[in-house]
């Protein structure tokens, strides 16, 4: 069996590793929009990473890389329906393929800048906050295991989270709007 | 993000898989009605990838933190000999991290056409491999000799793989059942299941019955076990000894090319012997001196106070999360020591070394005690081969956390059947012998809230093949439960009994002993099936255990755990 050498830093893959640093984010929304679930559309996202890594020779370099991207997502979120014979997607495709236009255009901001934000802004909320996110993103429990886990009805957990995303959606703005000055 | 908070909550339930007709519809007509809505949809997503992704990160920085030695295992004086790090750049440095893991993926893809680090069915991650001889168990002020070559708690240690401690003490189990006690400084090669090198320094080894065999060699001399427990060191002057404290070795001196050399010393307890350099002086045979070697790494429970289980006979293995239980800085728990306080005298710690497959510990939980959190998904632990019997009962001390539709299947607290795992592709007959497994109605694709256990010995064209398989009624979660599965192949009969009442009774007519790693929290193949819920305690005998006792023993924990 015949081996490829790995993929050299001074090749192509530098310049695909940064181009997929601005698409993953977009491509990951779409996933997660079409999928519905962290752990799954994480799986799909490693399979367009693959994909788009291998075929990267032939991307058209005059079309933006992030909808060439957002393409193959979208076929392998197909694909992935087809193996786990879900009848449809529970979002219309139409509907998808609108909110794909929004995600191609957001990976237009500077993802660095943000995410660097997103980053203070977590870390100024205050510890219940921090650790509600964390439960939810990190730990990846449901909506019920955190409220059994903080001992707190499902829906006042739904409404924290809900209040805690507005914080940090002012806060990113402030902080971006404050380093555009 | 302007997403009005019902369409924000109704996405929630979509992300969770619980999403209804009307709730779709609602956010369909909602989406429809504005350019602005599209947007706003699309923004919550990105959140969602953003939020998640910073998670992610925080785990590839403990990964990267880790890797470079400054986790909490590696004992307070390994800190204290590292530079501080200066505030770093961290999301660089991550980034950097995510594009090199994006690359390798990829590489690795190509070369093995299957993706390290996701989801696989062929088996679970972490757990050892062909080349696997030994995992790091225990440390204690264990400083290495190069920060980079440093091992965390858990760790696999292949063929071929050197060991060097500066100070402190560092344990290891080989598959084959032996535990050897590196005391800094020291330098050890592992050379396989049954062999190892001793470079230089002093390490105590405990050899059960099944590793019978097994051999430490150093520059002039080689150990070899007959069943015992004895020391072994090796100085800077190629000066070697070995000190018998228990049973029986077979000791012989080896030439510079590593062939032996002379008559074969056998040693017993309380003997010892001394190898010198070259073969112009003659070996020495002295009284042992078990003072000069240390036997045991102190465990982290060594200080508490626990009151001992009703019965200690044949007690194989014992976790209570109130004891001994090593986390990390987020509270993941690297390491479960065993208790083994009573008739189990060789510790069989459960490890999971891998960051993002952790439970977290919870100091809180069932009865206001401590218990491990298992997300159902990736998390479990999985203890280093060990012996168990045709006879056993396992104990386990539980709740499950509420279903939902990510749950696709039952998860198990406890699967006899880690890797290497035997029993893989559809056989014409039986395998054997059988693996024991207990958790949430075991074998169905539907998680009803029931318990279940079995002895799985195989796949053949027309099912599966159980003996034992049991069942309770449907419990409703966040129950706490005392569960006790008994398999006594000495009398046919297997029993499950839920909070010290016998709920369900069958046969127990095939073999169960087997040498096996034991996983707790999940199927020892099946990633599905894992086990999401709080695990407090776990307990394997290996004997089975009469009603009376497990009466007694279910009196205790439920007591213990303020269980009604």
């Amino acid at each position: 069996m015949s081996r490829e050498p790995p993929p050299s830093a001074d090749s192509d893959c530098r310049g695909l590793a940064s181009q997929w640093e601005d698409a993953r984010g977009p491509v990951f929304a779409q996933l997660l929009a079409g999928i519905g679930s962290f752990h799954d559309a994480e799986d799909v996202l490693q399979e367009v990473a693959i994909s788009v890594a291998r075929d990267f020779a032939k991307y058209d370099p005059q079309r933006p890389f992030v909808a060439w991207a957002l393409g193959i997502a979208r076929n392998k979120m197909l694909m992935y329906y087809r193996k786990q014979s879900r009848e449809r997607l529970v979002f219309s495709e139409e509907m998808l393929a609108l909110a794909g236009t929004r995600f191609e255009q957001a990976s237009r901001r500077s993802t660095d800048g943000r995410r660097e934000a997103i980053s203070q802004c977590i870390e100024s909320l205050d510890a219940d906050r921090r650790e509600i996110l964390h439960l939810r993103y990190g730990a990846d429990l449901s909506m019920a295991e955190i409220a059994c886990r903080t001992h707190r009805s499902v829906e006042a957990i739904k409404a924290l989270m809900f209040r805690v995303r507005q914080a940090l959606t002012r806060c990113v703005q402030q902080r971006l709007a404050s380093k555009d000055r | 993000m302007n997403i009005p908070r019902h369409i924000a909550i109704l996405l929630e339930d979509y992300v969770d898989g619980q999403l209804d007709a009307a709730g779709r519809e609602q956010i369909a007509s909602w989406f429809h009605a504005s350019e602005e809505n599209q947007s706003a949809f699309a923004d919550w997503f990105l959140w969602q990838a953003e939020l998640r992704e910073l998670e992610q990160l925080r785990d590839l920085r403990q990964v990267f933190e880790s890797a470079s030695g400054a986790s909490r295992e590696t004992g307070p004086a390994a800190k204290a000999a590292r530079p501080r790090r200066r505030p770093m750049p961290w999301l660089a440095v991550a980034a950097t991290v995510a594009m090199a893991f994006f690359v390798w993926n990829v590489w690795q893809t190509n070369r093995d056409g299957e993706r390290p680090g996701r989801r696989s069915r062929r088996g679970p991650r972490s757990v050892a491999t062909a080349s696997v001889a030994a995992t790091l168990s225990r440390v204690a002020n264990c400083v290495w000799t190069d920060d980079s070559q440093a091992h965390r708690v858990g760790d696999s240690l292949n063929v071929g793989e050197e060991l060097a401690i500066e100070s402190g003490l560092a344990q290891i189990y080989f598959e084959s059942g032996a535990r050897v006690v590196l005391s800094g400084p020291c330098r050890l090669r592992i050379d396989g299941p049954l062999t190892c090198k001793l470079i230089v320094g002093s390490v105590a080894a405990d050899v059960p019955h099944e590793a019978t065999g097994f051999t430490i060699r150093g520059a002039n001399a080689e150990v070899i076990d007959l069943g015992t427990a004895f020391g072994f060191s090796v100085d800077a002057a190629g000066v070697s000894q070995v000190h018998v404290f228990e049973g029986e070795v077979v000791s012989r001196q080896l030439d510079a090319r590593g062939e032996v050399v002379g008559e074969s010393i056998r040693l017993v307890e309380n003997q010892a012997v001394k190898f010198f350099p070259g073969q112009h002086e003659k070996a020495l045979q002295l009284a042992a001196d078990e003072a000069r070697f240390i036997r045991k790494v102190p465990t982290l429970w060594q200080n508490d106070s626990i009151s001992p289980l009703p019965r200690g006979d044949d007690l194989a293995l014992w976790l209570r999360a109130d004891h001994g239980v090593q986390v990390d800085a987020e509270d993941r728990v690297i390491a479960w020591q065993d208790l083994t306080l009573l008739g189990n005298k060789l510790s069989n710690d459960a490890f999971q070394p891998q960051v993002p497959l952790r439970p977290r510990l919870v100091r809180d939980a069932i009865g206001g005690r401590a218990a491990l959190h298992f997300d159902g998904r990736r998390n479990f632990l999985s203890t280093p081969p060990m012996t168990t019997t045709d006879n056993q009962t396992i104990v386990v001390v539980f709740r499950n956390a509420p279903f939902s539709e990510r749950r696709q299947h039952g998860g198990q607290l406890v699967n006899y059947n880690g890797t290497p795992s035997r029993y893989f592709g559809v056989v014409e007959s039986p395998l054997s012998p059988g693996a024991l497994q207990v958790g949430e109605n075991v074998g169905s694709a539907v998680p009803e809230g029931s318990i279940s256990a079995k002895a799985f010995f195989g796949d053949r064209k027309t099912g599966s093949y159980n003996v034992g398989h049991l069942r309770s009624k449907p419990f409703p979660a966040m129950q706490p439960l005392v569960v006790q599965y008994v398999y006594d192949r000495e009398h046919n009969v297997s029993r499950l009994c839920i909070n010290g009442n016998v709920v369900d009774e069958g046969k127990a007519n095939g073999a169960v002993a087997l040498t096996s790693r034991k996983i707790i929290g999940r199927h020892g193949v099946f990633e599905d099936w894992g086990f999401c819920g709080d695990i407090s305690e776990v307990i394997i005998y290996n004997a089975a255990l009469p009603l009376d006792d497990l009466r007694a023993l279910s009196e205790t924990l439920m007591s213990y755990y303020s269980i009604e």
